[in-house]
C-alpha cells in the first residue's frame, strides 16, 4: 500500500510548518527535513535535499512584477470607484451636458424656496422660515455649485432624528489595534476631512457603510444615533477590516470601532464605544 | 509606527483578508514575503529563467485578482505554490509534451557517473529530473527540493497524500539507475510499489 511508505515526511508536523510560515515576515527557504537512511534507502532524497537553493528573485523581476501589481491595484481602484453607487463626492468636473440640468435645478430651487417661504410667512411661522429655507438652500446649493454634498443636511431635516447633522466618511486604510486605538482615534477626531475622497458605496470592499444612509443605520446600532457629528474611517482594526467612528454627542467625541458589515440589525461592534480625551 | 511597518506584523491571511477589502498595499507585502521561494519553486519546476520569470509573474498577478477566492482552509502559502505550479505547468505543456519514463528500468545515464564531479552530479539530476513522469518530478521537487510536507505538497498538487509518497517512492526509484546509485539492499528499485490510479 503506497500509504504504508516508509517516508518520514508523512509525520511532519504540518501545522508546525504552517505556523512557520505564517508568523515569518520573510519566507525562507525551507530544506527536507527527517532525511536519515530509514526516511529513503535510495539516497535521492538526501541528493535532491542537498542542491543549492537557487538565487533570490533577480531584481529586475521584482520590478517587473511590482510594476504589473501597481498597474493591477490601479486599475482596480478605476473599476471599484467607477462600478456601481454614486459617489458621496462628486469630482469638479461636470459633463456639459449636465449644465442645464444644474441650471435648472437652481432655478427650482430658487422657486421651492420662495413658494416655501410664503407658505410659512402665511402660516405666521416666521421662525421656521429661516430654518426651512436655509435647509432647503443647503440642500440646493451644492447642486447648484456642481457640487455633491459631503454631509447629510438634507437628510438632517427630513424628520429622521437619528440623522447626525453632519457626516464625513474617508477611506484612509490606518491599522488600528486595541493598543492603539484612542491614541489614533483622537487624531482622527482632530481632523478635518476636507479634501476626501470619491467612494463606490456599493462596492464589495466597502459596503453600505459607506453610503451616509448605511453609516446612519450602523450609528443607530450602536447607539450612537443621537450624535451631532460623525467621522467615518474606512480603515482597519486588528488586521480586519474596518470603519471607525468618531461620534461627538454636544461636543463629546465618542470612539467606535465597527466592521464593515455594521447595519442597524447587526452592530458588528470590534471595540466598545470609548469618549475620548 | 509607520503604515508599512503596520503591515509587516500581520499574517498572510490577514494581509491578503486586507488586500480584498481594498488596501492597496496589503498584497504588496504578500509579494515581498513570497517571492524568492515562488521564484525557486518555479526555477525547480521550469527548469528555464525565462519561463520561471513569466510563470511567477503570471501567477502572482493571477493571485492578486483571485485573492477572494481563496477559502483560507489552507496556508496562504500553499494556496500560492499551487498557483505558481499550475502557471508552471501550462507553460511547460505548451511547449512540448512531458515525456514519462516506463516504470521498469530507464537507462542511460547510469554508466557516465564514474567521475562526476559536483557540478555535473547537479546536471545529472537535473536531467534525471527531467526524465520523469510530471507527477513524479512534481512531487520530488515539492517534498525532497522545496521541503513541503506530504500534506502541503498534496494540497497543491490537488492529489491524495498517499499519492504524493507513492509518487517520491516511484520518482526516487527511477532516479537511482539514472543516477548510477547502488540500489538499496532491502527494497530493489525495479519493484517500486504501484500508485493509487492516475500517475500524472
Amino acid at each position: 500500500m503506497p500509504s504504508e511508505l516508509p517516508d518520514q515526511t508523512a509525520a511532519l508536523p504540518a501545522e508546525r510548518l504552517a505556523t512557520d510560515i505564517e508568523v515569518s515576515t520573510l519566507i525562507a527557504p525551507r530544506k527536507p527535513v527527517g532525511s536519515s537512511p530509514d526516511d529513503d534507502q535510495t539516497g535521492v532524497r538526501a541528493l535532491l535535499s542537498a542542491l543549492p537553493e537557487p538565487d533570490p528573485m533577480p531584481a529586475y523581476l521584482v520590478e517587473r512584477i511590482c510594476a504589473s501589481l501597481a498597474a493591477e491595484e490601479g486599475q482596480r481602484v478605476v473599476l471599484t470607484s467607477g462600478a456601481s453607487v454614486t459617489p458621496l463626492l462628486a469630482t469638479a468636473r461636470r459633463r456639459p451636458g449636465r449644465l442645464l440640468f444644474s441650471i435648472a435645478g437652481a432655478a427650482a430651487a430658487v422657486v421651492m424656496i420662495g413658494v416655501l417661504g410664503n407658505n410659512l410667512l402665511r402660516d405666521n411661522q416666521s421662525g421656521g422660515v429661516t430654518s426651512a429655507a436655509s435647509s432647503a438652500l443647503a440642500s440646493a446649493a451644492p447642486e447648484s455649485r456642481g457640487q455633491a454634498p459631503i454631509t447629510s443636511d438634507d437628510k438632517a431635516v427630513s424628520g429622521n432624528t437619528l440623522t447626525p447633522a453632519s457626516i464625513q466618511i474617508r477611506v484612509s486604510n490606518v491599522r488600528y489595534t486595541r493598543a492603539t486605538f484612542v491614541t489614533k482615534a483622537r487624531s482622527l477626531a482632530d481632523v478635518t476631512f476636507d479634501s476626501p475622497q470619491p467612494m463606490a458605496a456599493d462596492s464589495s470592499a466597502v459596503g453600505p457603510i459607506g453610503t451616509t444612509s448605511g453609516l446612519t443605520d450602523c450609528l443607530s446600532a450602536i447607539g450612537a444615533g443621537g450624535a451631532q457629528l460623525v467621522q467615518a474611517d474606512l480603515a482597519f482594526y486588528e488586521g480586519q477590516p474596518a470603519v471607525i467612528i468618531v461620534a461627538r454627542t454636544d461636543g463629546v467625541p465618542t470612539a467606535y470601532a465597527v466592521g464593515r458589515g455594521c447595519s442597524r440589525a447587526d452592530a458588528s461592534l470590534l471595540h466598545q464605544g470609548i469618549v475620548l480625551p | 509606527m509607520s503604515r508599512l511597518d503596520d503591515l509587516f506584523e500581520l499574517t498572510d491571511h490577514e494581509l491578503l483578508s486586507a488586500h480584498c477589502a481594498g488596501d492597496p498595499d496589503a498584497f504588496g507585502e504578500i509579494f515581498r514575503r513570497h517571492r524568492d521561494r515562488m521564484w525557486a519553486l518555479a526555477l525547480r519546476t521550469t527548469r528555464d529563467p525565462e519561463m520561471a520569470a513569466d510563470a511567477v509573474q503570471e501567477a502572482f498577478i493571477a493571485a492578486f485578482r483571485r485573492a477572494d477566492s481563496f477559502r483560507g482552509d489552507a496556508a496562504v502559502t500553499t494556496w500560492l505554490h499551487r498557483i505558481v505550479v499550475n502557471s508552471c505547468l501550462d507553460r511547460l505543456r505548451r511547449i512540448k509534451p512531458v515525456v514519462g519514463l516506463p516504470d521498469a528500468d530507464h537507462g542511460d545515464l547510469a554508466d557516465k557517473h564514474d567521475h562526476h564531479h559536483s557540478v555535473d552530479v547537479r546536471l545529472d539530476i537535473q536531467r534525471a529530473l527531467e526524465q520523469l513522469p510530471e507527477g513524479q518530478r512534481m512531487a520530488l521537487v515539492l517534498v525532497d527540493m522545496h521541503g513541503l510536507s506530504i500534506t502541503e505538497a498534496a494540497s497543491i498538487l490537488a492529489v491524495a497524500e498517499g499519492t504524493i509518497k507513492s509518487r517520491c517512492a516511484r520518482g526516487r526509484a527511477a532516479m537511482v539507475p539514472l543516477l548510477g546509485l547502488p540500489a538499496p539492499p532491502d527494497k530493489p528499485v525495479s519493484h517500486p510499489p504501484k500508485e493509487p490510479m492516475a500517475s500524472s
